[in-house]
């Protein structure tokens, strides 16, 4: 017994290794994307404040810490030309980390801790910005758990529970929140697209742009991060069908071609289709409007119109993972041309490829038929000299000229603008259109990656009866292209990166491995938005067209879930929590009874010690003091929590053999 | 906090005087964010505002996380001091107008222990710590403003762990307990009138001081077990205790609130507690004499704090007497 | 009383509060051991006896004649050095005759009351259902009340009281066995019954009982057994206890075990021996192995086996509800 037992926290280290851990540990993946001199900044604050704890260095006065203040402000918005915007903000909160550091006082500074803390939890959300893979989740809660660790260091004035009992405490704490935390995940009412809308940062994310010039889908052929995965429900399409349409490119500047703007309607643009294919699109963050879809399709996903050009288009742009179900027909006809879209199919600048002009002229006299100029072009890709190359030499006057009859090596982009440029001089309707083609079957086989390194632009051809009818005249110089994609077509696959090369190696198969869990994160976590949500109701509860009085009901009753849930836990854990010597004793019975001798519902600790010597003599010793100990804790007055401490060692101890 | 005051009257208003040890219980715990905790809330609100706009998923579920940690921890913090046992605080005896120090036990249950466990006086002294143990004692000063029983007010305890965002806090009031002996005041000089008369009875008086053995009495409630003569006892089959009885003085002084000077009650008693330090210093055999009650002459440690005590509960209802 | 005093002296001299739970176990034990040496074979009863004394209630041994009975009355007396009277019940006695009366002193010219055999602090009433209604009930009340009114005036019984009942289970001619309200008033029952053929055989290789008796020195004085006494009443009984002995006791009314339950009142004694109980093994708090085996002599004449049970010992049937009621762990 210690009647006076009231121990004085001890600040000092104690108090420094969980908060310093725990901003160490929200701070460090942000390394990726706050310039270096910030980083260096972080870690002189941090040495600077270990250095006034171990040798007492002087810590800067608030004069001091203003003016740093103001200087860092002032270097992030000279360094990204803004102070707001995703990477300013970041970097603000940085700053403000690391300055945070040099103002928190040991003595009386607890609210500054405990704005650290709170400092912490808003960089482990910032990191959402930049990415939300499974990885990213793991670390989150790992930094959760240490700043909340940290906090329950700070918050009892670097007193309180030793680190074991704080990692309990906060194991506790995440382990009643975690179960609650996901019923409010899956019932939190979800409403499509932004309420409000951001500037869209500057840096541009990779993938397919808004428009084409000379390397655009070379350079991305480079990179093998994932574009969107795709799960076929029905059949799979023929590997030489598996066009996934985006941007449709039809404004020509003699170097560049652009998307024109068009509204989107839902009023597809074919005419005649075969049987439409299923399947489940996973689309990574794209920064952009459009949907991929297989060429051409056949349905529209939430918040989504279709163009007359036969693009999907969302209302808001691609910032988080998006998950729709798609259907598509790979065989189709589209119907007649207006004349102001046949002229701006035909649209060429009058300057731009004078040589290339010259010989779609000679062909529209020589060939009547359209289709027999299409085939004039596709035989000389064949015929002449062409290399299909990821680093063609450059082009510096004009891209199509020097191509078709200097260089004659070049990348899809290439052939596809010089095809369109070649058709639009022999009065052939015709456009790009870029996207994926391809894709690569995960090892299970249950869905498809596309990547990067999978972008292509290809070219249409408007012939009467048929429509608009894709051509690829990459096909003709490069036919394993369309088949087994870039790395087999290019002569120097090396150039790629490693998971674009479609390669054997394990360390290829590991990754495609993880992929797949990357893709089931996708689908079940990140895609997890309004539609997925309405999916599940409705599933779950037959509920269907959930319009807004449904999801203040949803939120309320998420809400009552969650505040019952908490309250029953509550009941339980104080009849149980309560009574840590009961579940030791009924720990110590199971064992026990593990070896048949259970204790008797009405045997009391000093009758079952008599039952135990007599039956096992071997056991009396260990099993008497035990039960002895219990007995005096249970019903003795006022209890020694030592001798409980004690009697726990003695359970952990106890492993009694059959 | 403004609303504090508020709280406590209606507190008042619902909890009486506390004379026992006294468990703390859901009645009485009160729960507010502290101002950490509403920070932590507008921030969670942002980070809210900002996954619904962007329907990002770990967002949404780094925010509910939080958010429900959040409430966990409000409910540990309101039973941190659940279950907790406050004991009646002890007072040592000072004179009014010096600082008492309470001393208040609290008991956390058995097997566990409460940690940062705060007490406030009413004055605002702040003491407190981890609980570990079943009783644990704090010192906390009071100011012992007026004569008679110490009030040591409405202690507040209250707490904030584990999280610091929720202070969950309640007042124990007890009712006055401790002593506090007039204030000693106005001449020092021993009244000369009783001052000096000789002792001439030999008899013994009946003050019962402790220094010399006086005889065997029947055992009464109260009796120290230690004053119990048991062989005496066995022999008679009836519990005896032994007699003390201070051996027969010099001098004897009588102090009388009557004759005392000063004006008023107050500065009279005041006087009194005075003399009774100068006369204990002395080593004077003196008595007490407050209206119709009387103390007899006596010397001793214990006699002095029978003397003073009656000076301090003076007019207070039946302790007067 | 002089002539035990001189043998107490050395074991009395420190007062039974101060003295450790250890040392005041050691000084018990001396007890059992002591009472054990005369009644041999015996000790749970003994133990009972010395339990059902220490919280301050009274007795009932219900056996044959020849069990005993009166060796364990005067053992008890002289062991804890109390005064010690017999009472042997016929069916002519009347109240007076046990509690005394006022008889007309000329020389005095006033009625000076004579106080009956109860005024004793142990007193033993032998074959009690022999005796009318209205006499057993007269001894009940003095027993319940710790006093004796007679004429007007009330005079207090000896301090510390304790009343040993004997019955004679064998239903006789002429006898009244107490009713059951009246058998409430006795906090435990128990029978000694036969010795077993080893304490038998030493009964007979051994001493003349009555006298090893007048050999017995006194191990404490009445204001040591006072004191013992009041201690009883400071073992310590937890919550989860209380808990179990509530459920013993409700355990009793439903169910149908029995024809009525346990009273409120038997529920209260149930927790005092049981106290008593735990102090005479040296324990400073009460474990529930204390109620479960105080309950059979406590409940044994309290409760009578229901219509569903007719036929069945009322001790059975306790057995069987202690092994159903789930202690709290």
């Amino acid at each position: 017994m210690r009647p006076e037992a009231w121990t004085r926290p001890a600040p000092g280290a104690r108090l420094y290794g969980l908060p310093g851990l725990a901003l160490l540990c929200a701070m460090a993946p942000h390394v990726t994307v706050v310039p270096l001199w910030l980083a260096a900044v972080f870690i002189a604050t941090g040495l600077w404040r270990l250095g006034a704890e171990a040798r007492d260095w002087a810590l800067p006065n608030r004069w001091l810490l203003a003016a740093a203040t103001v200087a860092l402000c002032g270097a992030i918005g000279w360094q990204y030309r803004t102070l707001f915007g995703r990477e300013a903000g970041v970097a603000l909160l940085y700053a403000m980390t690391s300055l945070k550091l040099l103002e928190w006082r040991v003595h009386g500074g607890q609210r500054d801790a405990l704005v650290l803390m709170l400092l912490g939890y808003l960089l482990v959300m910032a990191r959402m910005l930049y990415d939300q893979g499974p990885v990213t989740a793991l670390w989150a809660l790992a930094s959760v758990a240490l700043t909340l660790a940290a906090q329950v260091r700070v918050a009892s004035d670097g007193g309180g529970p030793p680190v074991a009992a704080v990692a309990r405490l906060v194991g506790g704490l995440l382990a009643r929140a975690v179960p609650l935390a996901l019923v409010l995940f899956v019932l939190f009412p979800r409403v499509p697209g932004p309420l409000w809308s951001l500037p869209q940062d500057a840096a541009a994310r990779t993938g397919v742009g808004e428009d084409m010039s000379p390397g655009t889908i070379a350079e991305l052929s480079r990179s093998d991060a994932v574009a969107f995965r795709v799960r076929f429900t029905g059949g799979l399409p023929a590997a030489d069908r598996r066009y996934w349409r985006g941007p449709v490119l039809d404004r020509y500047d003699g170097r560049t071609w652009r998307m024109s703007e068009e509204l989107p309607g839902e009023h597809f643009p074919q005419t005649e289709a075969s049987q439409a294919l299923s399947y489940v699109v996973t689309l990574e963050p794209s920064g952009r409007r459009w949907l991929y879809a297989l060429d051409l399709p056949d349905s529209l996903p939430a918040q989504t119109g279709v163009t007359a050009s036969g693009m999907l288009m969302r209302r808001s742009a691609v910032t988080e993972v998006v998950r729709y179900e798609q259907r598509s027909v790979l065989e189709y006809r589209t119907g007649p041309l207006t004349s102001w879209e046949r002229s701006r199919a035909l649209r060429l600048p009058s300057t731009a490829a004078p040589r290339a002009q010259a010989l779609g002229r000679e062909w529209r006299t020589r060939f009547a038929d359209p289709a027999e100029r299409v085939q004039a072009a596709l035989t000389m890709f064949r015929r002449e000299p062409f290399r299909y190359t990821l680093s063609p030499p450059l082009t510096p006057t004009d891209a199509v000229d020097e191509f078709l009859f200097d260089t004659r090596a070049g990348f899809c982009e290439h052939y596809a603008g010089a095809f369109v440029a070649l058709m639009r001089a022999a009065e052939v309707p015709a456009r790009v259109v870029t996207g994926y083609l391809g894709g690569e079957p995960s090892p299970g086989g249950d869905y498809f990656i596309v990547r990067q390194s999978d972008a292509h632009a290809w070219a249409e051809v408007w012939l009467e009866g048929r429509g608009w009818t894709r051509i690829d005249p990459t096909a003709a110089i490069a036919p394993e292209r369309v088949e087994r994609g870039t790395a087999s077509a290019i002569p120097d696959p090396d150039s790629l990166s490693l998971l674009s090369r479609r390669g054997e190696s394990w360390v290829a198969i590991a990754l495609l491995k993880l992929d797949a869990l990357e893709y089931a994160w996708n689908e079940w976590v990140l895609a997890y938005g309004p539609e997925r949500q309405r999916e599940l109701l409705g599933w779950l509860l037959g509920w269907r067209d959930i319009d807004w009085r449904g999801l203040i009901l949803l939120l309320v009753s998420a809400l009552a879930i969650v505040g019952l849930a908490l309250a029953l836990l509550n009941r339980r854990s104080r009849r149980q929590g309560r009574d840590p010597l009961g579940r030791s004793y009924a720990r110590f019975c199971a064992r026990l009874a593990a070896i048949g001798l259970a204790r008797q519902a009405s045997e009391g600790p000093l009758s079952y010690r008599a039952r135990i010597a007599r039956l096992r003599p071997d056991l009396a010793d260990a099993t008497g003091q035990i039960l002895v100990r219990y007995a005096e804790l249970r019903f003795g007055e006022h209890p020694d929590p030592q001798r409980l401490r004690e009697l726990n060692a003695q359970l952990r101890r106890f492993r009694p053999r059959a | 906090m403004s609303v504090e005051p508020r709280i406590l009257r209606w507190h008042r208003r619902r909890h009486p005087l506390l004379r026992t040890a006294h468990p703390l219980t859901r009645r009485s715990i009160y729960i507010l964010p502290t101002r950490t905790g509403l920070v932590f809330t507008a921030v969670l609100l942002a980070m809210l505002g900002w996954s619904i706009n962007y329907n990002a998923s770990l967002g949404f579920a780094l925010v509910f996380l939080l958010g429900t940690i959040a409430l966990e921890a409000m409910r540990r913090t309101h039973d941190n001091l659940l279950g907790l046992t406050v004991h009646p605080p002890l007072a040592e005896p000072v004179f009014a107008g010096d600082t008492a120090f309470i001393r208040l036990r609290l008991e956390a249950p058995a097997g566990e222990i409460r940690y940062g466990v705060v007490v406030r006086t009413a004055a605002g002294v702040e003491t407190g710590g981890d609980l570990d143990g079943p009783l644990a004692a704090l010192d906390l000063p009071v100011p012992a403003q007026r004569r008679g029983r110490l009030a040591s007010g409405a202690l507040r305890v209250s707490t904030c762990f584990p999280l610091g965002l929720f202070t969950a806090w309640t007042w124990v009031e007890f009712q006055p307990s401790g002593l506090v002996w007039p204030q000693p005041a106005g001449v020092a000089q021993l009244p000369a009138g009783t001052h000096g008369k000789p002792q001439q009875q030999p008899a013994r008086t009946e003050s019962a001081g402790d220094e010399d053995f006086a005889g065997l009495r029947p055992w009464r409630r109260g009796d120290p077990a230690t004053h119990v003569a048991w062989k005496p006892s066995a022999r008679s089959g009836q519990l005896q205790v032994k007699q003390f009885s201070a051996p027969p003085g010099g001098d004897e002084l009588m102090l009388d609130l009557a004759s005392a000077p000063g004006d008023g009650i107050e500065a009279r008693l005041s006087q009194l507690t005075l003399w009774t330090i100068e006369a204990d210093r002395a080593d004077v055999r003196f008595g007490l004499r407050l209206g119709a009650t009387e103390l007899a002459p006596a010397r001793g440690s214990a006699h002095r704090f029978e003397v003073l005590e009656r000076l301090a509960l003076y007019g207070e209802g039946a302790d007067a007497a | 009383m002089e002539r035990t005093l001189e043998a107490v002296q050395g074991t009395a001299a420190a007062p039974a509060t101060a003295i450790s739970t250890a040392a005041l176990r050691e000084r018990l034990d001396a007890i059992i051991r002591q009472l054990g040496s005369i009644i041999l074979g015996k000790e749970p009863a003994l133990r009972l006896a010395l339990a059902c004394l220490l919280a301050r209630g009274h007795l009932l041994i219900e056996d044959l004649p020849g069990m005993g009975k009166t060796t364990l009355a005067q053992a008890l007396a002289r062991t804890l050095g109390l005064e010690y009277r017999r009472i042997q019940f016929t069916s002519d006695m009347l109240p007076a005759d046990i509690l005394g009366a006022s008889v007309y002193d000329r020389e005095q010219g006033a009625f000076v009351f004579h106080p009956g055999p109860v005024f004793a602090q142990l007193v033993l009433a032998d074959e009690i259902n022999r005796a009318s209604p209205k006499t057993q009930s007269a001894l009940l009340e003095a027993m319940e009340e710790g006093q004796v009114t007679s004429e007007g005036h009330t005079r207090r019984l000896p301090q510390p009281f304790f009343v040993i009942a004997t019955q004679n289970p064998a239903t006789q001619l002429g006898t009244f066995p107490l009713p059951e309200s009246q058998l409430d008033r006795f906090l435990l029952r128990v029978r000694l019954g036969y010795p077993d053929p080893k304490a038998e055989r030493a009964l007979l290789a051994g001493e003349d009982r009555r006298r090893l008796l007048d050999r017995l020195p006194v191990l404490i004085d009445p204001p040591g057994l006072l004191l013992l006494q009041a201690r009883v009443e400071r073992v310590h009984a937890a919550d989860v206890l209380l808990d179990y002995v509530q459920a013993l006791i409700s355990a009793t009314r439903h169910g149908g075990q029995f024809e009525t339950g346990l009273s409120p009142r038997a529920g209260l004694a149930l927790l005092r021996v049981a106290r008593a109980w735990a102090l005479l093994a040296g324990r400073d708090h009460v474990l529930p192995e204390d109620v479960q085996v105080t309950l059979p002599a406590l409940a044994g004449h309290r409760l009578r086996p229901g219509a569903q049970n007719a036929g069945a010992r009322a001790d059975e049937l306790l057995q069987r509800l202690v092994n159903s009621v789930p202690l709290p762990v």
